[in-house]
């Protein structure tokens, strides 16, 4: 090989090197980070090709799967969520109204988008041989919903502002039988643990509560996760679930073996996005 | 039976919940080749410039490619998506396709470069001598013995690379796996998801053994016609 061509293939050679140096540099600089296209959503109807983020297996999955307008994107954590949005990946997050507030009081910069998607509403669900609790959980449903307990939940569920919760004062007078109820220990407002002493409290429990004194049951609470909840009342292990137990996959809880209940409240359903104020000085400044 | 048949048309039949799972095949599989094709090319070239006679640019990628090699591929992964495409309107699927074709790519120029390094020195010297020109004693001495040295952990590399796909779903792509667990939060059973993804990962990594094996035989067959 001629002097030449080894000298040229050595230029080469430090050239393609000295390219893949500036690739990679410029690649762990951020220099993808150009494309600012985001545009706040006015109407919810109208979400063509937009990037919209779920919880897995939460009430907006359910709702919105099928939609072929937008891109759904299926996460597992509120965290991974907001990571999502607040580095653009997606445009929106899809939550109940209750969810939604929470995160737009607990994150900055984001907003909610006050016209709801859909409604979902919450039931609890029951071992496959607990016919006779889930009947009479559905008649205490109707009296309940009668009462001026049930104004006040009603009220307090309307007015949340994502960050504080007040229960009832309720105080547990059941001596009969046992009830066995599971409940998810991170569900705010609706099940959740309350401060250092670890009751358990929220919107649902409420209501469970209620149903216990009035039918003389004393209760028991088992905290878990969804799965959990789901396979201790496959096996018995609890007499009910409850916390974030939507309606809209009541017809694959009932296909598992469980029973659902009558919907305790109906909630809607919202989308959160950038604060518009934020993405509007952003684009300003690009 | 009558409850296995109902999991079973939940799983597969109810709401066309079988291209949930051909979904995530086609992406697994596309995630696997294209990552696995680019990372050869990015191998290729980082292993050129790791063996580099300019002293800065072999440390510098040495250093690099040892940083994309400690680095777990899901902070990669949320690196190249959150970060570095964060705000451009790439798809998330290409940020993952360019994360996972950086890691291979590193793992895959680490394994090139052991295969260069069992070529001796002594050899290439007496191509020389012989009066081979440098791309003579490349392509005839220092390539056939690299290829038959890399092949198997080559084939080992793919594999690793379709294993890594399935981090995917939690940066929200449809794999093979976030496939299962889609389809297992609508029918709440863990089993006969897990059961199929295991089946296709099976199936892909016995062809992908086979065509290696087809690929290895054809090569050291060529090897001793030449």
């Amino acid at each position: 090989m001629g002097l030449k061509n080894r000298k040229a293939i050595r230029i080469l050679k430090r050239t393609v090197a000295s390219a893949l140096a500036a690739c990679a540099l410029l690649c762990l600089a951020g220099c993808g980070t150009s494309g600012w296209r985001y545009t706040p959503v006015t109407d919810v109807n109208d979400l063509e090709g937009r990037r919209v983020a779920v919880l897995l297996s939460w009430e907006a999955d359910y709702y919105l799967t099928g939609r072929e307008d937008m891109e759904i994107l299926r996460y597992d954590a509120v965290s991974d969520m907001l990571m999502a949005i607040k580095s653009g990946v997606v445009d929106l997050m899809a939550f109940d109204e209750l969810g939604a507030k929470g995160v737009v009081a607990g994150a900055e910069g984001l907003e909610l988008v006050e016209e709801p998607f859909g409604y979902t509403g919450y039931t609890l669900y029951f071992g496959g041989g607990e016919e006779a609790l889930r009947d009479d959980f559905n008649a205490f449903l109707e009296e309940y919903k009668q009462t001026e307990a049930f104004t006040d939940h009603m009220e307090r569920l309307r007015s949340f502002d994502g960050e504080t919760y007040i229960p009832p004062e309720i105080e547990l007078t059941g001596t009969g039988d046992i009830l066995n109820v599971a409940i998810e220990g991170e569900g705010f407002p609706r099940t959740f643990m309350e401060g250092g002493a670890a009751i358990p409290t929220g919107f649902d429990v409420e209501a469970l509560e209620l149903f216990a004194n009035s039918r003389n049951y004393q209760l028991v609470f088992y905290v878990s996760t969804y799965e959990n909840m789901v396979y201790g009342l496959q096996s018995g292990l609890y007499d009910a679930a409850a916390g974030y137990l939507t309606d809209l996959n009541e017809e694959e809880a009932i296909a598992s073996g469980l029973l659902t209940s009558e919907a305790l409240d109906i909630v809607p359903l919202n989308f959160v996005q950038k604060n518009r104020e934020t993405v509007n000085l952003r684009t300003a400044e690009t | 039976m009558g409850e296995l048949k109902s999991l079973l048309y939940m799983t597969f039949i109810q709401e066309d919940r079988y291209k949930i799972f051909l979904d995530g095949l086609g992406n697994t599989l596309l995630l696997t080749f294209i990552s696995f094709i680019l990372g050869t090319a990015v191998g290729i070239l980082l292993c050129w410039a790791i063996l580099s006679e300019n002293t800065a640019v072999s440390k510098f990628f040495r250093r690099f490619r040892s940083f994309l090699m400690e680095l777990p591929t899901m902070v990669l992964l949320m690196i190249f998506v959150y970060v570095v495409f964060g705000k451009s309107a790439m798809p998330v699927f290409w940020c993952v396709i360019a994360g996972l074709t950086l890691k291979a790519g590193a793992f895959l120029s680490d394994i090139f470069e052991s295969g260069v390094n069992t070529v001796s020195p002594g050899e290439i010297e007496a191509t020389r001598t012989l009066g081979m020109t440098r791309w003579q004693a490349f392509r005839y001495i220092v390539l056939p013995q690299t290829v038959s040295a890399a092949l198997p952990m080559y084939q080992s590399q793919f594999v690793s690379t379709m294993q890594e796909t399935s981090v995917v779903g939690y940066l929200a792509v449809v794999d093979m796996t976030r496939a299962a667990s889609v389809v297992s939060s609508r029918t709440l059973d863990a089993v006969v998801g897990l059961v199929t993804v295991t089946v296709m990962y099976f199936i892909i990594g016995a062809i992908m053994k086979q065509i290696f094996s087809l690929i290895v035989k054809r090569f050291h067959r060529g090897g001793e016609t030449a």
